[in-house]
């Protein structure tokens, strides 16, 4: 049972974090470029029960295959609340519900109520979680995971703890194939175990060969078509190689440091160096256990640098509440145990210090479009035909499909995406490209009419205008911050031209 | 009367009056499962218009059968794999009955082995592999009998098994050194070499046949080897072992560790053996499958066999475990009836064989090769074989082929198909949907010298005029 006054603080920490979160989300206009792809399947659930699993509009034409929660909690709640408001509140609430889930999870722990409020309010503030534009599932899977791993600790207490750690790894494997983190740390726990020839309970074994052959079924079930067709580099989902750095850069530990947070980053470092090699306690095992997988799946890049991070961060912000009993228990048996009552505002000061910051620079620096760039996609729905193509950056591709409602030639989602290489490559051709039959060609390749250049294009290829695009055969037909051109000529027409 | 033979099971089988039926009557069950999927592949085949006997390797042995017995119907042949496999259950049943096996562990490893893909393959099409696997089980067995005479009658089946390839005699004369070390009658006085005897006899006739009959290493390649997809069907391999019994296969080989049964650490020397093999040639899928579902059985057992703390989490866990390797064998048959030769290859390949003169040369890619050479009854340029068993003039032939496929200058690739008289081009349905087509082959059959001549169902014949 927790305190009354515990709980009026958690409920005090949850509330500012979530305040803090939505004030960041209301302050920056839009959202991240791929959201605008998940607003797309929660709107088609809202309308016809069923997510978009062939889209004509991405890529040229493809099937998509993912798995279905997130889009469909959210359209659950679109029913009442409108989807852009909707963006901005949900995912921030299941990211502060982190506060009461670390909460349980240091508690139980530590059983100390002050150590899991530290680290409660560590993971509110934790910089690498405030996308606070970004509607992703990953928004549903943090929690979930967190809540499936504290009911993985309570097993013993109670029955009741069984079911709700099935539900909720069952609604965990239906929203991320990122379930793949727990089975992993359960696996490096075992292996603790059988290292340290430590008994290990019969229900948690028991448990984790449920989860592990569930969570195989499962994935098998959904991503048979994606294993079968990509083989083993399915878990480079399709990327482009020169994408590749970008999901998955050589681990920087400076970046990560900063997103993490120095203190609990060294605090966490220290307090999973005790109390594997020293102290050796039982009951951080498992996190420990989930922070070295998760480390070591990063460092061999088979998972996504920000997950990584994310889940990594969250890990150290319990490791803290824990670092700051043990500092507690310390200093109580030095000879100046009043330092207690100076610890803890201290530790309070320094994270606000090391962690304000860095979490407002991770809002301020969310890759968001402008409104001027979606106000221009918006006007090619309303002044082109509907079967037209759109050229767009390949972060902007969800644009083009959101707001125009017209074809791209290639957007993020790169599974099952046919010759996922080629059209990145010509993509990035038709940016900079200073050839005109060059780029005709592949516009006519792709059934591209329309090109749009935004100050985001302008940016990253470092030009101020299609190469190509002369008044022969290119008119401008939107000009503002964004220009859109439409491509009137043939290729054959263009090479008379040119003769 | 004599006593009705109790099978030998264990006291949990007898809990559930449905298992307990199975094992009974284990032959049945697992007989009727070989021709359930046998049947779904062939009848798959037959309503796609396709030959019932699937893959290079049947085309290639069909071949070969045509000069030895020609008078035999193609679809006739379809009897053999089904007999071939009926034939390993009921022997492999046969023979853990005689060496006093647990009839459970028998029965679950055969449900396995018959569900995993590496199986099922063979199943639908003429295997070497299979053939040699018949053998050498109906040679033990005849091993395994206390007359004198009969023992050695083995001998001959032993030989036979030896014709396949070198490493499927070693694999042989493997398993029948962990017969005679464990289950041989130890009471039975023998000198020592004579108890060794068929070991040695067979592994020297193997060597002979290596190095005088050119038997090869191994046989084939028949298809275009990926060694992680090929060993994990779900992932989209020629065949392989599914995730769930590979998985359970991990977990078998730790326990068996762990029990130590007779034969352990014969048994880890043999996988680690096949296992290298298999790094070689990804054919050995098969012998890999074998061990695979014997430590897959182990593995589930192991974990399935003692009380769980939560009885219905096993319970749920064991239903998903077989939804798991039922879901992998439906996955596995649904691909196995796009193999080739597709529908149309043997329309056109026949084409082939009515309107061009019987030395011609074609060329198409390797891993097409052994049906294109049965269908069209004509040489093609280049097979695919395996570089242990290639010679100098094979690995020639290997690189011009690469050079044809992918050069897009007719300067080069014009000697290579003159100076080997190659009059022929055969494209089988999908090329150009592999092949780019502004460069390669692809691009060079737009020049005069290439004319197509036929095309069915996306099949093509293109004819190459020398100069």
């Amino acid at each position: 049972m927790i305190e009354k006054r515990t709980k009026y603080w958690l409920l005090a920490i949850f509330l500012f974090t979530l305040a803090l979160r939505l004030v960041l989300a209301f302050y920056t206009p839009n959202f991240t470029y791929e959201s605008y792809f998940h607003f797309r399947q929660v709107e088609s659930i809202t309308q016809t029960g069923l997510p978009t699993y062939h889209d004509t509009l991405s890529s040229g034409g493809k099937d998509f295959i993912f798995l279905p929660l997130f889009y469909y909690l959210a359209a659950l709640f679109n029913l009442l609340i409108p989807i852009t408001i909707l963006a901005k509140i949900l995912p921030n609430l299941l990211i502060a519900s982190l506060t009461i889930i670390i909460y349980l999870i240091a508690k139980k722990i530590t059983n100390d109520d002050k150590s899991a409020l530290i680290a409660s309010f560590t993971v509110g503030l934790l910089p690498v979680l405030y996308s606070t534009n970004s509607f992703v599932p990953e928004s549903l899977f943090l929690p979930l995971a967190f809540l499936t791993v504290y009911y993985f600790t309570k097993l013993q207490e109670a029955k009741k703890y069984l079911y709700y750690y099935i539900a909720s790894f069952l609604l965990l494997s239906l929203t991320s194939s990122a379930a793949f983190l727990l089975i992993m740390g359960f696996g490096v726990c075992l292996l603790f175990y059988f290292i340290e020839n430590k008994k290990i309970n019969r229900a948690e074994a028991e448990l984790i060969i449920f989860s592990t052959v569930f969570f195989l079924w499962l994935q098998l079930l959904f991503y048979k078509n994606i294993f079968l067709k990509e083989g083993i580099s399915f878990i480079w989902q399709n990327i482009p190689a020169e994408m590749l750095k970008e999901y998955f850069p050589q681990v920087s530990v400076a970046s990560a440091v900063l997103l993490v947070s120095i203190i609990p980053f060294l605090a966490g470092i220290y307090t999973l160096y005790n109390h594997l090699f020293e102290t050796k306690s039982q009951k951080s095992t498992l996190l420990i256990s989930l922070a070295i997988s998760t480390a070591f799946l990063a460092w061999l890049r088979l998972i996504k640098f920000e997950m990584a991070l994310s889940f990594f961060g969250i890990i150290l912000s319990i490791l803290f509440g824990i670092f700051y009993r043990d500092l507690e228990e310390f200093l109580e048996r030095t000879k100046m145990p009043s330092l207690k009552r100076v610890v803890l505002p201290v530790i309070i000061a320094l994270l606000l210090l090391t962690m304000v910051v860095p979490l407002m620079s991770t809002s301020f620096n969310q890759k968001i479009p402008g409104h001027e760039e979606i106000l221009a996609f918006q006007w090619l729905k309303e002044n082109t035909p509907k079967d037209a193509g759109v050229l767009a950056l390949l972060e902007e591709g969800h644009l083009a499909t959101y707001y125009s409602q017209r074809r791209n030639i290639l957007d993020d989602q790169f599974i099952l995406t046919e010759n996922a290489q080629q059209r990145f490559q010509d993509l990035n051709d038709l940016f900079k490209t200073k050839f005109q039959t060059h780029s005709l060609g592949l516009l006519e390749k792709y059934r591209v009419q329309y090109l749009a250049f935004t100050p985001k294009a302008k940016e990253k290829f470092q030009i101020s205008k299609f190469n190509y695009a002369g008044a022969g055969c290119f008119s401008k037909v939107y000009d503002n911050e964004t220009k859109i051109y439409l491509a009137k000529c043939r290729l054959a027409e263009a090479a008379l031209g040119e003769g | 009367m004599a006593e009705k033979e109790k099978p030998n099971l264990t006291l949990e089988d007898g809990k559930n009056k449905y298992f307990l039926r199975l094992l009974k009557h284990n032959w049945k069950y697992l007989s009727g499962l070989i021709l359930l999927i046998s049947g779904i592949i062939f009848i798959s085949n037959f309503v796609r218009k396709k030959p019932l006997l699937a893959g290079g390797e049947s085309c290639y042995h069909l071949l070969h059968l045509q000069g030895i017995i020609p008078a035999v119907p193609e679809n006739w042949w379809v009897a053999v794999p089904i007999i071939l496999s009926l034939a390993f259950v009921i022997l492999a049943l046969g023979l853990a009955k005689k060496l006093d096996l647990p009839r459970r562990e028998t029965t679950i490893f055969l449900a396995i082995l018959i569900l995993t893909p590496a199986f099922i393959l063979p199943m639908a099409t003429l295997s070497a592999y299979l053939l040699a696997a018949v053998l050498s089980l109906a040679g033990l067995i005849l091993l395994s009998q206390k007359h004198r005479k009969i023992k050695w009658l083995s001998l001959i089946l032993f030989l036979l098994a030896t014709c396949v390839d070198f490493f499927s005699s070693l694999f042989l004369v493997a398993v029948q050194i962990i017969y005679l070390s464990n289950y041989a009658d130890k009471s039975e006085k023998s000198h020592f070499l004579k108890k060794w005897l068929i070991p040695i006899i067979t592994g020297l006739v193997a060597l002979f046949g290596l190095i005088f009959l050119k038997t090869g290493f191994f046989i084939g390649p028949f298809h275009r080897g990926q060694v992680f997809a090929d060993l994990i069907s779900d992932l989209g391999g020629y065949s392989g072992i599914g995730f769930f019994v590979l998985i359970f296969a991990l977990i078998g080989l730790m326990m068996g560790w762990k029990k130590r049964f007779p034969a352990t650490i014969w048994i880890y020397v043999l996988s680690l053996g096949t296992i290298f093999s298999y790094f070689l040639n990804t054919e050995m899928i098969f012998y890999l499958s074998l061990i695979g579902a014997y430590f897959a059985a182990l593995g589930l057992i192991a974990i399935f066999d003692r009380p769980w703390a939560l009885e219905t989490v096993k319970k749920f866990t064991l239903f998903i475990v077989i939804l798991g390797i039922v879901f992998s064998t439906l996955t596995y048959l649904d691909r196995v009836s796009e193999y080739p030769p597709r529908a149309g290859e043997p329309e056109a390949l026949s084409w082939i064989k009515a309107n061009t003169p019987e030395e011609s040369i074609i060329f198409t890619l390797p891993e097409s090769s052994d049906y294109t050479e049965y269908f069209s009854q004509r040489k093609t340029f280049y097979q695919l074989r395996h570089p242990l068993g290639k010679g100098r003039e094979a690995k020639i032939k290997e690189s011009a082929s690469e050079i044809i496929l992918n050069s897009t200058y007719m300067d080069i690739t014009s000697p290579i198909l003159d100076q080997n008289n190659i009059s022929l081009i055969y494209l089988p349905p999908g090329f150009r949907q592999t092949y780019p087509a502004e460069q390669g082959l692809l691009f060079l059959l737009k020049n005069e010298k290439f004319k197509l001549v036929h095309s069915t169902e996306g099949a093509e014949v293109w004819v190459y005029q020398k100069e």
